[in-house]
């Protein structure tokens, strides 16, 4: 394993348990996803295996090395995409990534040509000699997404990587995500998106109020929701939401969405109780589909309403 | 030594640049402050001369830059820290 996380905890002054026993190895060419509602404590465990924050216990193992005691080792093999946006309002696109491509080690020749591959491939060459003053907040975060990939540390971590940006461009950002990993970095990938996360990981964990509750492939943490249906109904704007019959499991309803599971015995039940709904005029649209890795995360977490929902809705 | 240079050199042009749309506006400010210091301190003299006068004009810039960088750069570093660009120049791999 190249990062390998052992019962790491870290207690803010207070008594603030910001991290709780956090378990966690991420291998070389994965793509890792750290998922959990705002305030889990994703960040934190970002922060310290940067060595921005000591953590209170635990250890953290870059390729064996133990980078707690050792932070200067952690910076140089973790290049970083920093949640909060970057110091670049005087810098142009192409300067801003160049400069840390060579704080990075990266030879002029080689940061140049590969600021130029990730502008191309980005599309964001409108920008590349433009002043960081004018960027709008998703351009922001693509620089600054070019600027941890120009010359990458062997773990690449990106915090919240696709705020801000329009979904053809996150599209572009995702495959350059997978690409990083397909030339054996690991990608430790911190987000909320849990529908974006779920096509782009190969493991994750889920965090919640510090501690992690569930590890594994999308695919195995989706089998813990069994063999149902997941049925999702877009209610009619000012219609109070239909009363779920008794064959629905675990019905939530936030804002005009309802989204509720069905069993397999009872599928044809449920088109028909939600085709009269449409019929009746309560329902705008519905759809029935296979269980989703936001059907887990919604279970385990247990609070609808700190989800993202998709662009442009459903 | 070459890795503390280069980066050394790095950083300082990183911050030049970014530093740049402030430009015109701390040279307007740096030639007020000294204006208004050698004016100032003009007054606890009754007479200047040629020796008072050459003390005035290079011992005012001295302490202007004192100024500076007791005011304004511990106010900029307390500006990237709540921005949170602190954290991003720290976590780059200066040696």
């Amino acid at each position: 394993m190249l990062l390998e996380i052992n019962q790491l905890c870290k207690v803010y002054r207070g008594g603030i348990r910001a991290n709780d026993n956090i378990d966690l190895s991420v291998r070389e060419g994965e793509v890792f996803g750290l998922l959990g509602p705002n305030g889990a404590g994703k960040t934190t465990v970002v922060n310290q295996i940067i060595g921005l924050t000591v953590p209170t216990s635990g250890s953290i193992n870059i390729a064996g090395i133990d980078v707690v005691a050792k932070p200067g080792y952690a910076r140089q093999a973790c290049s970083f995409q920093a949640q909060t946006q970057v110091p670049i309002a005087g810098l142009t696109a192409i300067q801003a990534i160049e400069l840390v491509g060579r704080i990075r080690g990266g030879s002029p020749t080689q940061v140049r040509q590969r600021a130029n591959e990730l502008i191309d491939h980005l599309e964001i060459g409108e920008w590349k000699n433009k002043m960081g003053v004018t960027f709008s907040g998703g351009v922001r975060r693509l620089v600054a997404f070019c600027m941890a990939a120009v010359v990458p540390g062997s773990i690449v971590i990106l915090d919240e990587p696709t705020n801000d940006i329009d979904p053809l461009r996150r599209r572009l950002l995702w495959q350059e995500v997978q690409n990083l990993a397909e030339r054996g970095f690991a990608v430790l990938l911190v987000t909320h998106n849990v529908l974006e996360a779920e096509r782009v990981v190969n493991r994750l964990a889920i965090i919640d109020q510090g501690r992690v509750i569930g590890q594994g492939t999308p695919a195995t943490l989706k089998e813990s929701e069994g063999e149902s249906l997941r049925l999702e109904l877009i209610l009619e704007p000012d219609t109070d939401p239909p009363q779920p019959p008794d064959f629905l499991i675990q019905s939530l309803i936030s804002n005009r969405r309802m989204i509720t599971k069905v069993g397999k015995d009872n599928i044809t039940t449920a088109i028909e109780w939600a085709r009269n709904l449409k019929e009746e005029g309560m329902v705008e649209e519905f759809s029935l589909g296979p269980t989703t890795l936001e059907d887990a995360y919604v279970r385990m977490v247990g609070r609808l309403d700190t989800l993202e929902l998709p662009e442009g809705g459903i | 030594m070459y890795g503390w240079l280069r980066s050394y050199a790095l950083m300082l042009k990183w911050q030049a640049l970014s530093n740049r749309p402030m430009i015109p506006l701390y040279v307007a400010v740096e030639i007020m402050i000294a204006v208004g210091f050698v004016i100032g301190i003009g007054f606890f003299y009754p007479q200047i001369n040629p020796t008072i006068a050459k003390f005035l004009t290079t011992g005012a810039p001295t302490l202007i830059l004192l100024m500076v960088g007791l005011v304004i750069a511990p106010q900029m570093v307390v500006m990237a820290r709540v921005e949170g660009t602190f954290d991003y120049i720290w976590s780059l791999p200066i040696p």
